[in-house]
């Protein structure tokens, strides 16, 4: 009797030991795959902040953007495994760190593991400033023209700076019909400093435009009469 | 023999007690795979979106859409094999499929009884700001072609004259030929986006260009100048929707 019941509680024990090894998340191995989970989150909600700054001109979203409910377009939001919640800004585990530069024109998301974390950054991709400035370039060479045509009516004199703007008697004069526009604000170019903006001068019996560009740089266009 | 009945009844509950909570029921199981599944396919997509922005917004061609072919640094596993997911019609695979051009995509995935679609594409505000520098750029190269008709007694550049690397684009004054906003090399002749196309009227003599947007519409630049002006109107817009 002794003997019988002995076996059967072997046999319970051995069952039992046989379902802990079948079953999944044994304690040692749960946190790797939890990181991993988490990484894949971090790269989902990378890819939703990329795809939002491409539609915003490439301006990467702000801090208060990056959460469930936020402005941040995202249609299967996270879970953070740990807590079998959402994922959210915070610095325990399972959970992010979003920061954006001070204008917007890069990030670096931090997504904290059991041990560690899981850095990924993102910026403005480097074609679109050289698109940028290829554009600059090519609406002062138009600005060029423009001014060109004025002296052209006005007895070889070259307009005024007051003059060379969108709304005034260079921008307002026939044959006119595109003035060009600064492709970092997409307003019309004007006489700044800033990049896409330019600046036009006078010289003896001409005139100088430069305009100016992401690399620090002035590209610069003159006339003179001919 | 009680003790016995005790640790059977004892041993069939705690085993009953375990299926319950290790297996969920079929319906629950189908539901958080296809949830999963969403999950998966938007991480691709935004592997896309991550390869657009490196490629001046053009998607990945399709052979480029697996494992080990866009850049991704971790793949996701299907819901339903655990293995990679991979292009194919089975319950969480994916197909993928990408317009001409390379402007705009769809990435489809199944599962049984349904399918999830994400579709991608330009975004219409680079479209309009692209558009309005191809507009700048046909007045460039409508003034460009107004010089050389002054250069030559009055006579419109001929079509083979109207690039870049011949006539128009080396004659003195022209510091700057125009670049594709969408292709990112200097404007030349076709249909595509951002390009124009050139001729000159048998009759009059006068020239046109027009150059072709990517919302379906194109822009109409007349010339010679003085002709143009007498209409005081040089050009025209015109979208198709």
């Amino acid at each position: 009797m002794h003997s019988r019941t002995g076996k059967l509680l072997l046999a319970c024990a051995m069952g039992a030991l046989l379902l802990a090894a079948a079953l999944p998340a044994a304690a040692s191995a749960a946190p790797s795959f939890v990181d991993q989970q988490v990484q894949m989150s971090v790269l989902l909600l990378q890819g939703y902040i990329n795809t939002q700054a491409e539609k915003n001109g490439f301006v990467y979203p702000a801090r208060t953007d990056v959460k469930k409910g936020g402005a941040l377009v995202a249609p299967v939001w996270p879970g953070n495994p740990w807590t079998g919640g959402n994922m959210a800004p915070g610095t325990s585990k399972g959970n992010y760190t979003y920061t954006v530069k001070a204008d917007q024109s890069g990030y670096t998301l931090v997504g904290h593991l059991s041990k560690g974390s899981y850095k990924v950054t993102g910026g403005v991709p480097r074609w679109l400033k050289d698109e940028r400035d290829v554009s600059t370039k090519a609406g002062l060479a138009l600005l060029r023209q423009y001014v060109e045509m004025w002296a052209g009516e006005h007895a070889g004199a070259f307009p005024a700076a007051a003059d060379v703007v969108s709304g005034g008697p260079v921008g307002l004069q026939p044959g006119v019909p595109i003035w060009p526009q600064n492709p970092w604000t997409h307003a019309a170019m004007t006489q700044g400093p800033a990049r896409g903006d330019f600046a036009y001068s006078l010289t003896g019996g001409g005139c100088a435009l430069r305009a100016h560009l992401a690399t620090g740089k002035d590209w610069v266009l003159s006339s003179s009469t001919p | 023999m009680r003790l016995k009945i005790v640790l059977a009844v004892c041993l069939a509950l705690s085993c009953a007690v375990l299926v319950v909570s290790v297996r969920p029921s079929a319906t629950s199981a189908s539901s958080s795979r296809v949830e999963r599944l969403r999950e998966r396919l938007h991480l691709i997509d935004g592997y896309l979106e991550h390869y657009a922005n490196a490629n001046y917004s053009r998607y990945p061609p399709i052979a480029q859409v697996r494992r080990g072919g866009i850049p991704g640094p971790a793949w996701p596993a299907n819901p339903w094999t655990g293995r990679p997911m991979k292009p194919g019609t089975a319950a969480g695979d994916f197909t993928y499929a990408v317009a001409p051009g390379r402007w705009s995509c769809a990435l489809t995935a199944r599962y049984p009884g349904g399918t999830i679609t994400i579709h991608s594409s330009v975004p219409y505000t680079r479209k309009m700001q692209n558009d309005h520098r191809s507009g700048e750029n046909g007045e460039l190269l409508k003034f460009y072609a107004d010089l050389w008709t002054r250069r030559h007694g009055g006579r419109s550049p001929a079509a083979g004259q109207m690039a870049f690397d011949a006539g128009v684009g080396k004659q003195s004054g022209v510091s700057w030929w125009p670049h594709n906003p969408w292709t990112h090399e200097p404007m030349h002749q076709g249909t595509g986006w951002g390009d124009f196309t050139y001729g000159v009227d048998a009759h009059s003599g006068n020239f046109s260009i027009v150059v072709h947007f990517s919302r379906g519409g194109h822009r109409t630049f007349r010339g010679p100048l003085g002709k143009a002006l007498a209409s005081a109107s040089a050009g025209s817009t015109h979208f198709s929707h």
